[in-house]
């Protein structure tokens, strides 16, 4: 869906990418995490074509994402950390902009703003919204404008406890096999359980690029466990009840993906991880 | 649809524009109303008490329209370019940035719409403001002044239509004159547009003070090489002036220039806003 082929890209001295390369796909939910700085919000930019790199290519189903077409623009929509909502009531709102949007579905909007609780919003002011408010009503409109890629930058951040729980019932109902979304989070927990697939941003470098499944083939998830062997693991963590660590998975047994825990192992150790990553891709 | 230029998404771009900022841009027009109405009211005012004696009193009509004619140009152009330079307003922060530039439509659309804003639409909102302006001028002067005549601006005495016996009320002596000061005009609010996508805060101030610098700068340059070149100006004239011998033409020439320019400045506007990034990076 996004081919990311070799770009370069700075801001004035930093050099942020150098020959990064990175292919989203279709139909899945993928999750990007990275420390402050890494390079997560100016990747989200790049893919919708708000930044432009220096080199290399960065194409949506093979058109140019840094022209910024009508016919790119209307297949991606970024859901930023901050935005700017018009003040402007949200009826009017809908109905200016989502002509933009051939997929757009108002019955979609409609549940959207229900799930949320914000169904009674029709003639009140965009501007008179809480923050939090303005996050639900934004994501309710990006969802139901249908476009085939969503990506979201901190969509938790600013929501209310309730909110949170109901953004993971959200995305999940309005998750489609022709639809790929693609967050970029701290708040590992809040999306825990819906990430399909993991891209770990450090220094600009991809650490991992894998599928939950792959990940929990590979590694293990000892969570709350009160014995483990130092040298074997990956990476330890004091729990509340014992300690969290992260283990090569060797005898293939299952576990629950903690992302918190994935995401400090991969920086700990994150040449045996690549090591781990790489050895099947040989195989094959 | 066309993926650079599609009428139908360039009117969308346009509504989304107008309605989701008729405010800011409501608060503009009462104030370009209020400042014309202000002064064109003063200045009437200021001619009818000054002339209550006068016997031509068609004369003092006619003296009037052109000097009201003549700050109705000033204005024109001040506000002009005041309007021109929020051209990029859309863009002046990071929020906003992320949301006009995701907007699904064209650079050239979303460029185009504002262009047409800021110059177009300016110009039907002016003139506007100018009769509603006027309008109320003629009410106060008529009833303040009831005795002397009193008339809605006449824009035919703009530019006079032959150019020998230049008087009789008329602002300009010719219509070539006239695209002059127009092509010095859109040439000016050009160079207001292109500094607008240079500077989005404090455009106008910023743009100005460049204006000012520049052109100083470009006066003693050729001041300077006109004088190291030609001892004094009369020698330097006495070089230029068979190169272009008539008037007209020399103002056609000029028209040409300006308007050359002009093109080459929305152009050069037009293609800093197709590199704008969400974040300055330069």
């Amino acid at each position: 869906m996004i081919e990311i082929e070799k770009i370069a890209f700075k801001y004035k001295k930093k050099q942020v990418f150098t020959d990064f390369s990175l292919t989203i796909e279709k139909g899945k939910i993928y999750g990007l995490l990275g420390k402050n700085g890494a390079g997560k919000s100016t990747l989200l930019y790049l893919m919708n074509g708000l930044l432009i790199p220096s080199k290399g290519k960065l194409a949506y189903l093979g058109q140019n994402v840094s022209g910024r077409s009508p016919r790119v623009l209307e297949n991606i929509f970024i859901v930023p950390e901050e935005f700017n909502l018009p003040n402007v009531s949200l009826k009017k709102y809908v109905k200016l902009n989502s002509t933009f949007y051939p997929k757009f579905s108002r019955q979609q909007l409609t549940d959207n703003l229900k799930h949320f609780e914000l169904d009674a919003l029709g003639d009140i002011n965009l501007g008179a919204l809480s923050m939090g408010q303005k996050k639900k009503v934004f994501m309710s409109f990006a969802l139901a404008a249908n476009t085939p890629l969503l990506i979201m930058d901190e969509p938790t951040n600013g929501l209310d406890i309730p909110g949170k729980s109901q953004f993971k019932k959200f995305i999940a109902s309005n998750m489609s096999d022709e639809r790929t979304m693609l967050i970029s989070t701290h708040q590992v927990q809040d999306i825990e359980k819906l990430i399909e697939h993991v891209l770990i941003l450090e220094n600009s470098r991809l650490l991992l690029d894998a599928s939950s499944d792959e990940i929990c083939q590979k590694l293990y998830f000892a969570n709350g466990v009160s014995q483990i062997d130092p040298k074997e693991a990956l990476y330890v963590s004091p729990a509340l009840q014992g300690y969290n660590a992260l283990l090569p998975n060797l005898s293939e047994e299952e576990s629950t993906l903690n992302l918190e825990t994935l995401f400090n192992g991969v920086l700990a150790n994150p040449e045996k991880v690549a090591a781990l990553f790489a050895k099947e891709e040989s195989l094959v | 649809m066309n993926n650079v230029f599609d009428f139908k998404r360039l009117l969308l771009v346009l509504n989304k524009d107008i309605q989701e900022n008729w405010k800011r841009y409501a608060l503009q027009f009462v104030t370009m109303f209020g400042v014309i109405a202000v002064m064109i009211i003063f200045m009437a005012d200021d001619k009818y008490s000054k002339n209550t004696m006068a016997s031509d009193h068609h004369g003092v009509f006619m003296w009037l329209n052109k000097d009201l004619l003549t700050a109705a140009c000033w204005l024109f152009m001040m506000f002009g370019i005041v309007i021109a330079s929020t051209l990029m307003d859309p863009m002046n922060n990071k929020t906003k940035r992320i949301s006009y530039l995701t907007v699904p439509a064209s650079n050239v659309e979303k460029v185009f719409s504002r262009w047409l804003l800021v110059t177009v639409g300016y110009g039907i909102a002016f003139f506007v403001a100018l009769w509603m302006a006027d309008a109320i001028r003629v009410a106060v002067c008529s009833f303040n002044y009831p005795n002397m005549e009193v008339g809605f601006l006449d824009f035919g005495k703009i530019a006079q239509k032959q150019t020998n016996n230049f008087g009789d009320g008329y602002v300009l002596p010719s219509f070539a004159v006239f695209y002059l000061l127009l092509s010095m005009y859109f040439l000016l609010q050009s160079i207001f547009i292109l500094g607008a996508t240079f500077w989005e805060k404090a455009s106008f101030v910023k743009t100005f003070s460049v204006v000012v610098v520049l052109v100083i700068v470009f006066v003693l340059l050729c001041r300077w090489t006109i004088l190291l070149s030609y001892h004094d100006f009369d020698e330097f004239e006495k070089v230029l002036k068979p190169l272009v011998q008539s008037l007209d033409t020399r103002i056609g020439l000029m028209s040409l220039f300006f308007s050359v320019i002009t093109l080459f400045n929305w152009t050069l506007a037009f293609l800093r806003f197709r590199e704008s990034e969400v974040i300055k990076r330069f």
